[in-house]
C-alpha cells in the first residue's frame, strides 16, 4: 500500500505540504514572532525582510495571520470531514446492504441535502444561529455527508453482488459481520479519497463564510483576511494575494492528497 | 442412498430492469444422494445457475423447498440456516469474484476453519492447500488471490470450500474461468476429491463432456424445466428428447 502510495508523486508531495502545515499548526503557540492580532504604526507595509509577507491597514504582520490561521482551516476541515465520512459511511452502508425502505427514505433525505445550493444554506444557518467554529463545523457536516453516503451506497450494492460475498454467506457468517468485513473493506477505498476531498470542500467554505464575516470575529482565519484584504486589492496585493495562495495550495494539496489515497487504497494498482 | 439435498416443485421469477417478469425456474424437482454427481445441464439462460443459488440457500425461491435432511432450507431460523448451510458448499465460475481480493490466501482459510471451529494451526492450512495440489502450501498463505494464475485461484477456492467438510459441493461452471491449459487439472482434482472424500457433487455445466467425465446421473434443463433426467450412461447416449440430442450434437468430441 505505501509503496503504490510513494508511486504517486504530487500525492507524496502534498501529502509532506499537509504534514507540514499540520506540524506548523500545532507548533504556532510556541512559535516567535508578533501575535497576528497585534496592532502597530507600520500599517501596509510591503513585504519586506521585517515583514516578510507585509502587514494590513492596522499593521498586522501578514505571515503572522497566515501561520496561525492554518489552525483553524485545518481544525475545521479535519473536524467536518470525519463526521461528515462517519456519518456518511454508516448511512450509506446500511441504505445499501439492507436496501428497501431505508434505502428509500435515507436516499431522499440525502437529495434534500444535495439539491438545495450548500453554500447559501451555511451562510442561511450561520447567519441565524450566530457564529462560531463548532457550528461552522456542524454545518459543513451536515452539507457534505451526503456525497459520502451516496458513493457508500453505490460501492455497497456493488459489492454485495460479487461472488465472494455469496461463498461467505455459505460459510455461515452472520450478515452483520459479513457486511462489516467483507463489504465496508472493499467500499472504502473511493470513500476515503471523498473524505479527504471534504477537508478541501470544507477549508474553501470555511474561508468563503469568513470572507463574508460570517465566522468567529475573534478568530485568525484566511478567509477573514481576504475579506479585508480585498479592498486594498489595487494598493496592497500582499493582503490577498498570500491568504488567497494558502487557500489555494492547500485546497489543491487535499484533492491531490484524495487522488493518491485512492489509488494506495486499491490493492489492484501496479506499483 | 439418503438423500443429501431434495428440490421440490421450485419455481422462481425475476423481474428484469425492464419490469418483464422472467421465470428462470419453474416447478423443478431434483435430488442429489450421499456421494452422488449429479450433473445439470442446459445452455445458458436455462435456469440452472439460478438453481443452483436456490439450493445453496441464496436465493429464496417462489414456491417450492429445498430440503435439506428433512427440512426446508427456507423455513429455518438465520441460525440454524448459517449451521446447516455449511454442509453445502459453492465453486463459482469467476474463481477471482469468489475471494475477497483485500484477503491473504491465510485469511482466506482461516476465515473458513474459524467458521467451523477448527481453526487451530498453520498446519491445517497448509495441508488444505496442498490438498488442492498448491504445493509447498507455505509458499501460499502470504499471497493475495490477483498474484495466484487463474488455475491456482479456482484450486483456492476448492480449498476453501474443502475446509467446511461439506458433504456437498455445488460447483457452477467451475472450469469455465481456468485457462484451457488449467481445465484438465481442475477437473481431475475435482474427480481425486470426489473419490477420496466421497463427496457428492451438483455439477452446474453447459459442458456435456465434463458431465461425461463426472455424473452418476444427468438433468437436462431448457427453459426453467427439467425436460431430461436419468443415468449418465442412459442420457449422454440414448436421449430421448430433441433438446438434450441437439446439445449434444453442438458438442465438439473434446478429450480432456
Amino acid at each position: 500500500m505505501w509503496r503504490r502510495f510513494l508511486t504517486y508523486r504530487a500525492g507524496v508531495l502534498a501529502a509532506a505540504y499537509v504534514l507540514l502545515l499540520v506540524l506548523i499548526g500545532l507548533a504556532t503557540p510556541f512559535l516567535p514572532g508578533p501575535d497576528p492580532r497585534q496592532i502597530s504604526n507600520e500599517v501596509m507595509q510591503a513585504p519586506s525582510l521585517v515583514h516578510l509577507l507585509g502587514t494590513d491597514e492596522l499593521g498586522r504582520d501578514v505571515l503572522s495571520g497566515i501561520i496561525h490561521g492554518i489552525e483553524v482551516s485545518l481544525t475545521v476541515g479535519f473536524a467536518a470531514a470525519c463526521a461528515a465520512t462517519v456519518i456518511g459511511v454508516v448511512i450509506g452502508a446500511a441504505a445499501g446492504y439492507y436496501g428497501g425502505a431505508l434505502d428509500l427514505l435515507v436516499m431522499r433525505i440525502a437529495e434534500m441535502f444535495q439539491v438545495v445550493p450548500s453554500f447559501i444554506l451555511a451562510a442561511v444557518i450561520v447567519a441565524l444561529s450566530g457564529p462560531g467554529l463548532t457550528r461552522v463545523v456542524a454545518v459543513i457536516a451536515l452539507l457534505a455527508w451526503p456525497q459520502v453516503a451516496r458513493l457508500m451506497r453505490g460501492e455497497v450494492m456493488r459489492i454485495k453482488g460479487l461472488e465472494f460475498v455469496d461463498a461467505v454467506r455459505c460459510l455461515g457468517v452472520r450478515e452483520p459481520v459479513i457486511l462489516a468485513t467483507e463489504v465496508v473493506p472493499n467500499a472504502l477505498a473511493p470513500v476515503l479519497a471523498a473524505g479527504t476531498l471534504i477537508v478541501a470542500q470544507a477549508i474553501l467554505l470555511e474561508a468563503a463564510l469568513s470572507f463574508l464575516g460570517l465566522s468567529s470575529a475573534d478568530l485568525v482565519s484566511w478567509g477573514r483576511m481576504l475579506n479585508s484584504g480585498q479592498r486594498f486589492l489595487y494598493n496592497a496585493w500582499w493582503l490577498s494575494v498570500f491568504p488567497g495562495s494558502a487557500i489555494f495550495l492547500t485546497v489543491l494539496a487535499f484533492n491531490l492528497l484524495g487522488d493518491a489515497i485512492g489509488v494506495a487504497l486499491n490493492p489492484r494498482t501496479e506499483a | 442412498m439418503a438423500t443429501l439435498l431434495a428440490l421440490q416443485g421450485v419455481t422462481h421469477t425475476f423481474r428484469r430492469s425492464g419490469g418483464a417478469l422472467v421465470t428462470a425456474v419453474r416447478d423443478v424437482s431434483l435430488e442429489v444422494g450421499e456421494s452422488e454427481t449429479v450433473a445439470l445441464v442446459g445452455e445458458s439462460g436455462s435456469g440452472k445457475s439460478t438453481l443452483g443459488r436456490i439450493a445453496l440457500g441464496l436465493i429464496r425461491p417462489d414456491a417450492g423447498r429445498v430440503l435439506i435432511a428433512g427440512k426446508n432450507l427456507h423455513d429455518m431460523a438465520n441460525r440454524e440456516l448459517r449451521r446447516e448451510r455449511i454442509a453445502f458448499q459453492p465453486i463459482f465460475q469467476d474463481a477471482t469474484a469468489s475471494l475477497n481480493p483485500r484477503r491473504t490466501v491465510r485469511d482466506l482459510l482461516r476465515q473458513a476453519l474459524r467458521q467451523r471451529g477448527a481453526d487451530r494451526n498453520e498446519h491445517m492450512r497448509i495441508e488444505l492447500l496442498e490438498s488442492v495440489g498448491l504445493r509447498p502450501g507455505s509458499l501460499y498463505l502470504e499471497r493475495y488471490p490477483h498474484e495466484l494464475s487463474g488455475g491456482q485461484r479456482q484450486r483456492l477456492a476448492i480449498a476453501r470450500a474443502l475446509a467446511m467438510k461439506p458433504r456437498l459441493i455445488i460447483a457452477d461452471e467451475p472450469l469455465s474461468g481456468a485457462d484451457v491449459s488449467m481445465r484438465g487439472q481442475v477437473l481431475n482434482l475435482l474427480l481425486d476429491i470426489k473419490k477420496e472424500r466421497g463427496l457428492a457433487y451438483l455439477m452446474i455445466t453447459h459442458d456435456i463432456s465434463i458431465a461425461r467425465a463426472f455424473a452418476d446421473r444427468v438433468a437436462v434443463m431448457k427453459e426453467g424445466q427439467i425436460v431430461e433426467e436419468g443415468p449418465a450412461g442412459v442420457v449422454l447416449s440414448k436421449p430421448r428428447e430433441d433438446y438434450t440430442k441437439r446439445l449434444l450434437a453442438a458438442v465438439p468430441q473434446l478429450a480432456y
